[in-house]
């Protein structure tokens, strides 16, 4: 029973309806209980009734105790209790006063159902029926219990149906409710509202978090007892103006701080359904990291604004800002300086800037350039950047200060300037410091390459003198040896004057490297059989570590003094009695020659060992060896590297790029010498030699070494001097010094020419003789009319070929001079209509050379050049058919770049050259 | 007299052409690119001077040379290498002989070649 009990007071607390009762509700129903029965207890007291009268007292008592309980905030037993006695107190009416107390048994039933849950309630409804509808049959008969039945089942029905249609409705509106709740708690924006008096009505969960305060614990309560006094005045006053604007006001952003976070909140009036305003409805936001963002964006932009402030101040640059479509332009106050102006100046009636500020020489290139930027028609399209630019800017005094331009623009979407701010910076010094530099640069260049020069000069005669003495004069052995020996030191001087001269060009970039296969391995042995004596004086022994051939890209005679002055700095470096091994391998592409010494560099001059004129304990030597070495190295597009430690001693490692071919090339020269040899013993022809030089010792060398007779010899010293010779006595063969007083070489030259074609004169061959192998320079004196180029000091060999080439072509005519590229093509009038197929055909032959040359088939690369130097020859293009004979030379073991690189140019000769037609074109 | 007949061999037409341009109003010329060919057509033709290349693919001047001087019929007719594979200073040291036979560098100035022709023709 107990069970039943709990289960059953369980469910009704659990239950709905009652639950939903307030106690209040409760209480009131229990006096209105009362107070309804209270007047028929009376009655019955009245009417004699004495024991029913008692009964429905208690009943009455009952009711007033457990409303009072409830009213005190306590219960006397679960509610279906209250009822247990009324429904006792039914049953003894029943008994007692049978027919009547059959009508309070629907209003009990009614009351039950308004009270009870529905399923307890109908558990007491089926009691009533069950004591009425017998006291109905002891009373009335069947017929009246039948009727009696039937309208408490009928009043059981429709108070079922009734509750059924009460407790659906209330829970549509508990889900709405909780939905709503749901919906309020799930926003990130904080709600709360509050009624007329400030009491909170709702509060949100995001409101929660604002505040910190549960909503347990502020419902129903006023914001005074949440919040501090002060504070909650605030909020109060707050409400009280926005409640005075009225509902349908439009929202008001405020922003609002609140223990330490930031907030953006909205006050909205709320109104029923019936229009009466029901309280405020506050929305509120946290901006506090958006805040936070804004302030650090603004503090970053206000210091970026004092950085670039500071850097135009420290760096003393004036500002340029030009409107592109106003052409309204802004000059700070340091560009009004630069200008001359006081910075404050009122620049409003400044003249244009690029027609007029700008200097006229500079102005025109400046504005093109200005004038392609801003419009984006660079060469690289619209770009951002204008780079820096230099030009003159007008001052307030009419002088011009050098400035330096540079900006960036901003531009429209057709790629126009629309804006453009330039930093002008005043470069006034450093331009003069710059000339000055360069200024005395040049200085020290002319000066080194002058006294190289002079050098020279005196040199030559030193050696050329020697030579004379010693092939001219009967001398004791003793003497001849002697002057051997002067002649010698002469020519080491003169390789050492014609290496630094070298090593000037490299310094320079006018150096031109031409690359051919060399075996450094060989060279490597030429180099220790060189300097095996001065190995020997120091105990030190030579070793070559490498058998096999190792062929790079290189000049030989640079890869020479490279090595031997690796090679002399090593037997320097290391200690007596040690040994320096030199070897060369190919590791790849690369050729790696490593010169070895078991000295260490000290460790001071590690970083430095590569610096000109860097030394260390050495005597004698300028420290140009290893200097020297590398900047050969880096000519031939290769490197020298420094390895040195106590331990391993000293390693100079050359890396060269490894040669495609596999044999060495012959010695430079020695086929030239052969030939001078084969014709040395022939006899000199008679012919009329004048030799023009300003310096008497020249003048000298060339007597004595121009047998006369057979020649006969004439001398001028300077040009003018030779063309009033010629004039008396026209020569066959002038030799020509270069540089001369009064009137030089080349204009010599050209005005033997102009006499010589004026008149009609036989050819004369011209020899230009300088001490300057300057590839510009000789190509000035070929320009000029010189047939040959000889340099100083000019071999007895190569003076003699001239003349006896002179002599073979018999009649007096010249050796033809030197052809050059650009030089118009003389050609047979027989062999105009050949020509366009003649060109077309030579092309195609060239278009193969490269493919060959790639191909490896250097066969048929060296037929085609031999094709076309024989047809080239031919058809009077005479440069063409030298440089592919050349070609056809060079193709078993030249260089395929090098190679590749000369087809090139007579492919371009070929296109470009111009074809004159003259009859006899071929015999000049 | 008829005018003179030459055989013309280069394995380069550009030099054919040439010949022809320069010669051929002199002389009657037959060329030919292929020296294989040269003895059949010397046979034919019966040229009374034969100018031939000495450096071609296949076979060269030497080769050409030889084969005219083993046939009894042609081993008269004079030949004549024009080259240029040797400069005229070369040539001049070789005496103007390449193989028993005249030789003149292709680099000469044409009256050279056209008095060495005669030379050989006879009067």
């Amino acid at each position: 029973m107990t069970a039943f009990w709990r289960k059953l007071a369980a469910s009704l607390r659990g239950f709905s309806f009652f639950a939903a009762k307030s106690e209040r509700d409760f209480f009131a129903l229990a006096i209105t209980g009362m107070a309804f029965i209270l007047p028929f207890t009376i009655n019955n007291f009245v009417q004699g009734r004495h024991l029913i009268g008692v009964v429905t007292t208690g009943l009455v008592v009952w009711f007033l105790a457990n409303g009072i309980a409830v009213y005190r905030g306590r219960r006397l037993m679960p509610p279906a209790f209250v009822f247990l006695p009324a429904l006792a107190v039914l049953g003894f009416a029943l008994w007692a006063r049978g027919e009547v107390a059959i009508f309070w048994a629907y209003p009990a039933i009614l009351l039950f159902h308004f009270i009870l849950a529905q399923r307890v309630a109908n558990f007491f409804n089926a009691a009533v029926v069950l004591m009425a509808v017998p006291a109905a049959y002891a009373s009335f008969g069947q017929d009246i219990a039948l009727r009696v039945a039937a309208t408490l089942i009928l009043t059981i029905v429709f108070a079922n149906v009734f509750s059924y249609l009460i407790e659906r409705q209330r829970r549509k509106e508990a889900e709405q409710a909780k939905f709503a709740a749901d919906v309020f708690d799930s926003l990130p924006i904080g709600l709360a509202m509050r009624d007329l008096e400030g009491r909170y009505l709702f509060v949100n969960r995001a409101w929660e978090s604002f505040t910190g305060a549960r909503r347990a614990d502020v419902i129903g309560r006023t914001v005074h007892d949440r919040a501090p006094k002060a504070e909650a005045d605030a909020v109060v006053a707050e409400d009280r103006a926005v409640l005075a604007r009225g509902p349908g006001a439009a929202p008001e952003l405020q922003d609002f701080a609140f223990r330490g976070k930031r907030f953006m909140l909205t006050r909205t009036v709320m109104t029923n359904a019936q229009g009466a305003t029901t309280g405020v409805l506050v929305a509120s936001v946290d901006t506090t990291e958006r805040h936070a963002m804004e302030q650090a964006l603004a503090e970053q932009a206000r210091f970026e604004e004092r950085r670039l402030d500071l850097v135009v101040r420290a760096a003393r640059v004036g500002i340029v800002d030009w409107d592109g479509r106003t052409h309204a332009t802004y000059y700070s106050p340091r560009l009004r300086e630069l200008r001359g102006y006081p910075p404050d100046a009122d620049t409003s009636d400044w003249p244009d800037y690029f027609k007029v500020m700008i200097h006229p020489d500079d102005r025109q290139r400046v504005i093109a350039r200005f004038r392609n930027y801003i419009l984006g028609k660079e060469r690289y399209g619209p770009q951002e950047y204008y780079a820096q630019e230099e030009y003159r800017l007008s001052r307030a005094d009419g002088s011009y200060v050098w400035v330096q331009a540079m900006g960036i623009c901003v531009r429209d979407e057709s790629g126009f300037a629309t804006r453009f701010i330039a930093v002008i910076t005043d470069v006034t010094e450093r331009r003069a410091q710059e000339e000055a530099l360069r200024e005395s640069v040049r200085l020290r260049e002319d000066v080194e390459r002058m006294s190289r020069h002079d050098l020279k000069t005196p040199l030559n005669s030193v050696i050329a003198m020697t030579r004379l003495l010693r092939e001219n004069v009967r001398l004791p052995a003793d003497d001849a040896e002697l002057l051997g020996t002067i002649e010698r030191a002469g020519y080491r001087i003169l390789n050492m004057v014609n290496l630094s001269l070298d090593l000037f060009r490299m310094e320079s970039g006018t150096y031109q490297f031409h690359p051919h296969a060399v075996d450094l391995v060989e060279v490597a042995r030429k180099v220790a059989a060189d300097l095996e004596s001065q190995a020997a004086s120091k105990g030190v022994d030579i070793r070559i570590g490498t058998e096999i051939p190792a062929m790079a890209r290189a000049d030989e005679l640079l890869c020479y003094s490279m090595l031997a002055n690796l090679v002399k700095n090593a037997i320097e470096a290391a200690p007596e009695g040690s040994a320096v091994s030199v070897s060369a391998n190919r590791q790849e592409d690369w050729v790696v020659a490593k010169v070895h010494n078991p000295g260490a560099v000290p460790e001071a001059m590690r970083a430095r060992f590569f610096q000109k004129y860097a030394t260390a304990g050495k005597s004698a030597g300028l420290g140009l060896g290893t200097y020297s070495a590398r900047l050969m190295a880096r000519v031939q597009e290769g490197e020298i590297t420094l390895q040195t430690s106590e331990a391993a001693g000293t390693s100079l490692v050359v890396r060269l790029k490894a040669a495609e071919g596999t044999e060495a090339r012959a010695a430079p020269g020695d086929a030239a010498k052969d030939g001078a040899a084969e014709r040395s013993g022939e006899a000199l022809p008679a012919l009329r030699v004048l030799v023009v030089d300003d310096d008497e010792f020249n003048r000298l060398v060339l007597r004595r070494s121009l047998p006369a007779p057979p020649l006969v010899l004439s001398m001028a010293v300077n040009g003018r001097a030779a063309l009033q010779a010629a004039e008396r006595e026209w020569p066959d063969v002038v030799l020509l010094d270069l540089e001369m007083p009064v009137m030089d070489g080349y204009q010599a030259a050209r005005a033997l020419r102009e006499l010589e074609r004026r008149e009609s004169r036989k050819r004369l061959t011209i020899v230009a003789i300088s001490s300057n192998d300057e590839a510009a320079i000789i190509e000035r004196a070929l320009a000029a009319g010189c047939d040959h180029y000889l340099v100083k000091p000019a071999p007895r060999e190569a003076l003699w070929d001239i003349l006896l080439a002179r002599k073979r072509d018999g009649t007096g005519i010249a050796a033809e001079p030197p052809s050059r590229a650009g030089d118009a093509v003389v050609a047979d009038p027989d062999l105009e209509q050949a020509m366009p197929a003649f060109i077309e055909s030579r092309r195609r032959l060239l278009e193969k050379m490269p493919a060959a040359l790639k191909g490896k088939d250097r066969a048929a690369f060296k037929r085609l050049a031999h094709q076309l130097a024989g047809s080239f020859a031919l058809y009077g293009f005479r440069w063409a058919a030298e440089r592919c004979h050349e070609i056809e030379a060079a193709a078993p073991k030249g260089d395929a770049a090098d190679l590749a690189a000369r087809v090139a140019a007579v492919r371009e000769h070929l296109d470009g050259v111009t074809i004159r037609y003259a009859a006899g074109a071929e015999n000049p | 007299m008829s005018p003179r007949k030459i055989l013309v061999v280069d394995d380069d037409p550009a030099v054919l052409d040439f010949l022809g341009a320069k010669l051929g109003a002199r002389f009657k010329l037959v060329a030919t690119r292929a020296p294989a060919g040269v003895v059949e057509l010397a046979r034919r033709e019966k040229p009374d001077l034969i100018l031939c290349d000495v450096d071609m693919p296949e076979m060269d001047g030497g080769d050409v040379s030889k084969a005219l001087f083993d046939d009894e019929e042609l081993r008269d007719i004079p030949v004549l290498f024009l080259t240029g594979a040797a400069s005229p200073q070369a040539l001049e040291r070789l005496s103007g002989q390449l193989g028993g036979r005249p030789a003149l560098s292709k680099r000469e100035p044409l009256e050279k070649l056209l008095a060495k022709i005669e030379l050989l023709l006879g009067p």
